[in-house]
């Protein structure tokens, strides 16, 4: 039974959802710094009013619905997926007023796909953006990555234990350390550190590329942040194909795995223990899937004679497979290619890693390999046990920072979320379909949104159908929130209607 | 007996050893390493593959 929410719901989910839109304004001011530097004034004025719009909000939030009750589970959950629908609505803002984005929608599209680290963009004239507005989108990558809530925990850390409900509801379930705010602090601690060892390795790159020095910085860091944080913008229309450099690329991969990592395997590898890289079911699931998709990917490239030189399809394909098995969604190639030059099983090859995606915990999107691990494992545990006498006991297990038994509560949850994973990919793909685009292009596309890849074949456009739109925008955030968070919204949505007083 | 106050005894490599920067870099050259190793693979796979195409 359905109980309908009081003033005291409405008043926890907001004033939660209000620190979030404030902690939305307060990173604004950054791009809003770089345009006064620059002397990008247009921007500059988009980027204060849009600030003072979401400080504004928040602080009001905070002020009217200030509230010392405790926040159960479903509050935290929607309070999560309310401010990821919202915070897209503060950010569009100063795209919206830049003049690269033809609606509203679009510039709230842009948002949700650098919030939830999806990297399609709606931009038009990409190459002739102006600094601040481009930094934006990549900075909406870097707080979306690691969190938006994180971002709120390590800023608000004396709400404590309490808001410890909105870090599980953003698809992040294992607490590295014991305390959720010190949690909160190390994932924070490994992006900026490897932030500034990354960008040092991308600025120097660069140079070697052609770049002068600042325009390098300015290229590294967004790279980095599109990169870590599986993100996918870039500052250019080309991807990395713009940069025309193989060091570049090489650079680019580690940073983009490092992304696909879990933080809790950053965590074991910090402390030194680094044979959790063989040990680890996730490590060994993405290397297995890896290879596998690798040799069937360069089958089909070799079938199709799309590349006559060994070491440019090696270049290629590898980045194309990490990117898309990560969910970054950088690309060499333009994306249009992989459905008119590179034949049926590579694009197959890459709609797989994208639907199979990074590690749970990471900033990653997709399946994840947790989930297909565990099944992996379930299905091998019920092999075993049909071929062993029928007394025997069968025992699996796995290893995740320690070893643990697998148990059918953890197989029946993992093949679960599985489910709704098929079903967002086929579900987008299905009302591509409907409006009239192949199914090889509206399921690539589909599954691009929904797992957080963002590699696209080019059906992603500023004249894209409105509707196709919106639902890529739902495909984004139920994928990167992984469901739960969003189906407590929708169940409070429920309540306020059908619900009993 | 002279009283000797505790003195910690601390050498730059348990200093280096505490720093942030230590994990860092063990992390990042693990994570190049795995890169490294499975890009190694995918190779030999394309190596092989084109042998025979």
């Amino acid at each position: 039974m359905l109980f309908r929410p009081d003033r005291r719901d409405f008043s926890l989910i907001g004033f939660y959802t209000g620190k979030v839109i404030f902690g939305i304004g307060v990173a604004m001011c950054v791009p809003a710094v770089m345009a006064l530097v620059l002397g990008e004034y247009n921007d500059l004025t988009s980027f204060l009013l849009g600030a003072s719009l979401a400080i504004l909000v928040g602080r009001a939030a905070e002020l009217f619905l200030s509230t010392k009750e405790p926040l159960s589970t479903s509050h935290g959950l929607a309070t999560v997926a309310l401010s990821w629908t919202v915070a897209p609505l503060f950010a569009g803002l100063p795209l919206r007023l830049s003049g690269h984005y033809a609606s509203y929608l679009d510039a709230y599209f842009e948002s949700m796909s650098g919030f939830a680290t999806i990297g399609l963009t709606l931009a038009n004239d990409l190459d002739h953006m102006s600094r601040s507005v481009n930094l934006w989108r990549h900075l909406m990558q870097f707080i979306g990555g690691q969190g938006i809530i994180v971002v709120v925990l390590t800023i608000f850390a004396s709400a404590g234990g309490r808001i410890g409900y909105l870090y599980t509801g953003e698809g992040r379930e294992e607490k590295i350390l014991p305390n959720v705010i010190r949690t909160a602090r190390f994932i924070w601690r490994v992006a900026l550190i490897y932030a500034v060892i990354g960008t040092s390795a991308l600025w120097l790159s660069l140079m070697h590329a052609g770049l002068d020095p600042a325009g390098a910085l300015y290229h590294g860091a967004n790279l980095f942040m599109a990169a870590f944080d599986t993100g996918g913008f870039a500052p250019q229309s080309s991807s990395v194909a713009f940069y025309r450099s193989t060091l570049v690329e090489i650079v680019l991969l580690p940073i983009m795995t490092a992304g696909g990592f879990s933080f809790a395997l950053h965590y074991q590898l910090w402390i030194g223990r680094r044979d959790e890289l063989v040990r680890n079911i996730e490590t060994r699931t993405i290397a297995a899937s890896m290879l596998v998709m690798f040799a069937i990917m360069v089958v089909g490239l070799g079938r199709t004679g799309t590349f006559t030189d060994v070491g440019v399809m090696m270049r290629h394909s590898f980045f194309q497979l990490v990117s898309a098995h990560t969910t970054t969604g950088l690309s060499t190639v333009p994306g249009r290619m992989y459905v008119t030059d590179w034949g049926v099983l590579a694009p197959a090859v890459l709609v797989t890693a994208m639907a199979l995606g990074g590690m749970a915990g990471s900033t990653a999107g997709g399946i994840k390999a947790m989930r297909v691990g565990l099944i992996l494992k379930g299905l091998i545990r019920d092999v075993r046990k049909v071929l062993l006498p029928e007394d025997a006991i069968v025992v699996e297990t796995f290893h995740s920072s320690t070893r643990r038994l697998l148990t059918d509560t953890q197989v029946r949850a993992a093949a679960t979320v599985l489910l709704l994973w098929l079903v967002l990919y086929f579900g987008g793909g299905l009302i591509g379909l409907f409006y009239g685009y192949e199914l090889q292009l509206a399921l690539f596309e589909s599954t691009a949104a929904a797992s957080s890849a963002g590699l696209s074949v080019g059906l992603v456009r500023p004249d894209l159908e409105w509707p196709l739109k919106v639902v890529y925008v739902a495909q984004m955030m139920i994928g990167r929130l992984e469901f739960i968070a969003v189906f407590a919204l929708l169940g409070y949505i429920l309540a306020i209607v059908r619900g009993r007083v | 007996m002279p009283h000797r106050p505790y003195v910690r005894m601390e050498t730059l490599q348990q200093r280096w050893q505490d720093s942030p920067f230590n994990g860092a870099l063990l992390g990042i050259l693990s994570v190049a390493l795995a890169t490294g190793v499975i890009a190694i693979a995918c190779g030999l796979i394309a190596l092989v593959v084109t042998l025979i195409y």
